[in-house]
């Protein structure tokens, strides 16, 4: 469509937000002539109801108007037929903008979305999935969708558990997340920044919480360079930090690490205690205990918590990520001797290289960025 | 088909030698004569204290919820999980309640089960023993509601969940592979609730298409018939048809979650867009189920108070008959994000415009009838004036929604949300309150204070528009419904959005306290207050037992010349002319269509 004329992007206005993709402008325009046709109509309806009702109001010893008519074919067909045109005007141009909105361009760079109560994952074609620690321990993670400037990208989704969806307000698009189907969203950023995405379809207790947000790099240069550094910088950490930002991307939303009772028991000093379970049996939580509490959630219920409510991992973390979750259980817990903590990252225990950075000094994806809006 | 009057052992004659007269709220005494009544109007008196608590319940979900958003972040309670979980409950038994158990009955159940055998100036509907089962079964169905009210106030309280399930954090719409997998809440008593609730719903449709279709006095033919009939009728329509598919829905969906037969969750290999399919069937014409009679009460009330013929007679009636139809063709317009076809976005997008025509017709007739009126500002024409304001904004914004690509954007955010409500609170509930206020003297025979009422009408209308209009704002900068905290950029919105549903709170408060103190020292109410020519008001106020001491004369409903308005104690009484022409049996001659 007009897209060349209307793609100026325009900032945050009293009825819509700021317009950063190539079919915002068309959705926005759309929305304005729609609303121009509710304001026409509604100031008729109002000013004539109004009007009637001051002019026609019922005053002692007024004259009486003699009876109008009861019926007009006339006017019937004047607010039946006009109406309908422009409905169908409203209905035809509508459908256009969806499809526009539907169509992926046949160069559109693919990302994997995951949801899953209450995370979003994103995974590149390089098959890599980045994670994303949690600003604080108090607050879930926001993952970042990162995509570059006036490049389509066409995201395939899928759920874990139940239905999500994935709106960008900043891009007018939305797309449900179904269990059990890939659906597919295409969008084409217009402005580099950060754009948040909320998830729109109600998804239990912390829906409102399952937050991401889409960083769009100014060239595709920067993106890869991103890429690179994020497919490359888990392995840098040690292990009970890289098992911090895994507790941030995907733990976080039902296990606190300060004590509180959450959908899930709070991981402070949980490891190395024995835990009584629902079914009256007592088990020590130990590597073996938390790997399969990650892999199969239902076995083993600890007393006073709900079944059902954690879905497995398996397939989705591996082993090594499993261990680190442990190590990073570890060092939050009173009954494991601190100073026995890795100091070395996983990669450099095995090879024994030197000149790696502290854990510190790693690439800090997860923390948030300064200039990001705060939810 | 006769009507059945049944004089039963319970009911004994009142002894009384007392001047006042008989009617039918002193017609027998004592609890059984209330709790085995046939009597169409004491049922529907049953059904509104029913109702009515139905909607303070409701009601004090919505002040709960809207406190909970005040501002972001935990409010009501300390921690965010306690916080959220309340929240989700607080919405998902508002929604369930108000609709089933207040909007979908209230204006069929209360004023359609006292006001449409008066009508048809018959003593009763068509089979008043299936009326009286009806009001059991809404009484049962709402029991499983309170059952998960309660498991979910005990949950809070000791922390012990009752069997079924604790409270409903769901919605109301129950969508899987949520409601049939992860929730903790009492999905199976709920949904068993709705499912009993709907044979009430179907029992009163089947009830009024019948009375409607055999009841008719000589001289009433289907064009004959005032409007509040024709929006009953086209309800009962839809209550028949559709109430059975939730009906089944709601059975798979209890199936799935008891026994494990996978329907709608992929991992048995259902289909979660499948449900939505089935739900939506029924609950978008449902709907209407909660529209038509209200439209139908606007028309009686602009009428009668422009002291007008209704302008467009039959575009009005058949433009009940439209919407029901059509509104059983759009339900995927709640599914265009959901990854359905392009193909079937467009062909409900397209019905779904179709539905607007129908009600813009319906406006603007309205509009016209107030044309060269002689208008009386009342309290029912107050609503009714509160409606086309509400219901004007209510359907022009499903223009919006409608429109593909500018739906993708407000899907499932507050634009929605405040659309809905302009539609099902804003006009639905101003028509019933109006319709309560219009009908009060003949349901009760008092008059209610008509200043406490006209400040009540003007509070409420102040309130609500302070509610929802503010979230279409919030909606369309991206907002998303259901959400217990949000980000900072919509704090305002949601603070006053709270401090509007405080006054809407506070006006509802009053108008149920101006009926109660009309029921305990209201001024005595003449037979017609209003001028109306709609034959109950051709009764006493209250009526007595059989409805009509003699039997009422059929003319044109909105032949409103007849009547001649002489004070406040007698109301409005036949003029001469029409005295005269009842007496040579030419009563049909001021027939305006």
């Amino acid at each position: 469509m007009s897209n060349s004329i209307l793609a100026q992007a325009v900032g945050k206005t009293f009825w819509m937000p700021e317009q950063a993709s190539t079919v915002a402008a068309e959705v926005d325009w759309m929305f304005y002539v729609i609303l121009y046709v509710c304001y026409f109509f509604f100031f008729l309806i109002v000013v004539m109801m109004l009007g009637f009702l001051f002019k026609y109001r019922y005053r002692k010893g007024a004259p009486e108007h003699p009876a109008p008519p009861g019926h007009s074919l006339a006017l019937e067909m004047l607010w039946t037929i006009p109406p309908t045109i422009i409905l169908l005007l409203i209905a035809w141009r509508g459908f256009r903008g969806f499809m526009d909105m539907t169509v992926a361009p046949p160069n559109s760079y693919e990302v994997q979305v995951n949801g899953q109560m209450w995370n979003w994952a994103f995974m590149y074609p390089n098959g890599v999935t980045p994670t994303f620690a949690a600003p604080s321990p108090n607050e879930l993670t926001i993952p970042e969708l990162h995509v570059w400037k006036d490049q389509p990208i066409r995201l395939v989704l899928n759920s874990t558990d139940v239905i999500h969806s994935f709106y960008i307000p900043a891009f007018r698009v939305k797309k449900d997340v179904v269990p059990g189907r890939f659906n597919k969203m295409w969008f084409q950023a217009t402005k580099a920044g950060e754009y948040p995405v909320y998830c729109a379809e109600y998804c239990g207790i912390s829906h409102s919480e399952m937050r991401a947000k889409v960083v769009v790099h100014p060239n595709k240069k920067m993106f890869d360079d991103w890429l690179a550094e994020a497919s490359i910088w888990l392995p840098k950490m040690t292990y009970q930090e890289r098992g911090r930002i895994l507790h941030g991307q995907y733990c976080s939303s039902c296990h606190s690490i300060d004590g509180s009772k959450n959908t899930g028991p709070s991981w402070k000093n949980l490891y190395g205690e024995e835990r009584a379970l629902a079914d009256g049996s007592k088990a020590i939580a130990d590597e073996e205990y938390v790997r399969e509490s990650i892999y199969y959630p239902q076995k083993r219920i600890v007393a006073g918590y709900p079944a059902g409510q954690m879905n497995s991992f398996l397939g989705q973390l591996a082993e090594d990520d499993v261990r680190a979750l442990t190590w990073y259980m570890k060092s939050i817990s009173d009954n494991f001797d601190k100073s026995l903590l890795p100091t070395k990252n996983a990669a450099e225990t095995d090879s024994a290289g030197a000149g790696t950075p502290p854990a510190t000094d790693a690439p800090n994806l997860g923390a948030p960025n300064p200039g990001a809006p705060k939810h | 088909m006769s009507v059945i009057s049944t004089p039963n052992q319970f009911e004994s004659p009142a002894k009384s030698h007392e001047p006042h007269e008989q009617h039918y709220l002193n017609h027998s005494k004592g609890f059984l004569s209330w709790a085995l009544t046939l009597d169409h109007k004491r049922i529907g008196l049953m059904y509104m204290v029913l109702v009515l608590i139905a909607l303070f319940l409701g009601g004090t979900f919505a002040m709960l919820l809207r406190t909970e958003l005040i501002a972001p972040g935990p409010t009501l309670m300390a921690d965010k999980a306690a916080a959220w979980n309340l929240y989700n409950h607080m919405f998902s038994l508002h929604g369930a309640v108000m609709v089933f158990l207040f909007i979908i009955p209230a204006v069929p159940a209360i004023l359609g089960n006292f006001v449409l055998p008066m009508m048809l100036g018959a003593k009763d509907v068509a089979f008043p023993r299936l009326n009286l089962l009806s009001l059991y079964v809404y009484a049962f169905g709402a029991m499983f509601f309170l059952y998960v009210l309660l498991s979910g106030v005990i949950h809070a309280w000791t922390g012990t969940s009752l069997p079924g399930g604790f409270g409903l954090d769901t919605g109301w719409t129950f969508y899987t592979p949520y409601s049939s997998t992860k929730s903790m809440s009492g999905v199976i008593p709920a949904t068993f609730g709705a499912f009993v609730l709907g044979f009430s719903s179907i029992l009163t449709g089947v009830n009024f298409v019948s009375s409607i279709h055999t009841l008719r006095p000589k001289g009433m033919g289907w064009f004959d018939m005032p409007l509040f009939l024709w929006g009953l009728y086209a309800t009962s329509i839809i209550q028949i048809l559709a109430t059975p598919v939730l009906a089944i829905t709601l059975m798979l969906l209890i199936t799935e979650r008891a026994i494990g037969i996978g329907i709608f969750d992929p991992a048995l290999g259902g289909d979660p867009v499948l449900y939505q399919h089935f739900f939506w069937f029924y609950s978008h014409p449902a709907v209407y189920i909660m529209i038509l009679p209200a439209m139908g009460v606007i028309s009686e009330i602009i009428s009668t108070f422009s002291r007008r013929h209704i302008f467009g007679y039959t575009f009005i009636a058949y433009s009940s008959i439209a919407i029901a139809l059509l509104g059983f063709l759009v339900w995927g317009h709640h599914m265009f994000t959901s990854g359905q076809s392009a193909l079937a976005n467009v062909l409900f997008s397209l019905i779904t415009f179709s539905v607007a025509i129908p009600s813009a017709v319906k406006v603007f007739n309205w509009v016209t009838t107030m044309y060269k009126g002689s208008i009386r500002l009342q309290t029912p024409m107050l609503y009714a004036i509160g409606f086309i304001w509400m219901f004007s904004i209510g359907g022009l914004t499903g223009i919006f929604l409608a429109a593909l690509s500018v739906d993708i954007h407000m899907h499932d955010t507050y634009f929605v949300v405040a659309h809905f409500h302009y539609v099902m609170v804003g006009s639905m509930l101003f028509a019933f309150i109006g319709g309560m206020n219009y009908w009060f003297p003949k349901m009760f025979g008092k008059m209610y204070n008509e200043k406490v009422a006209v400040f009540a009408a003007i509070l409420l209308f102040i309130g609500f528009n302070l509610t929802f209009f503010i979230q279409f704002v919030a909606g369309s900068q991206g907002m998303p419904r259901r959400y217990a905290t949000y980000p900072v950029q919509f704090v305002s919105h949601h603070f006053w959005s709270t401090i509007g549903a405080y006054v809407m709170g506070a006006s509802l408060v009053i108008v149920l306290f101006n009926w109660v103190a009309a029921l305990i020292n209201g001024k005595k109410a003449p037979a017609n207050p209003w001028g109306s020519n709609t034959l109950e008001w051709q009764s006493a106020s209250p009526p007595p037992h059989d409805n009509f001491a003699t039997a009422p004369v059929v003319t044109d409903p909105y032949y409103l010349d007849r009547w001649k308005f002489v004070s406040d104690e007698e109301g409005w009484v036949l003029t001469d002319e029409a005295k005269a022409a009842l007496a040579a049996g030419a009563a049909r001659t001021g027939r305006a269509h």
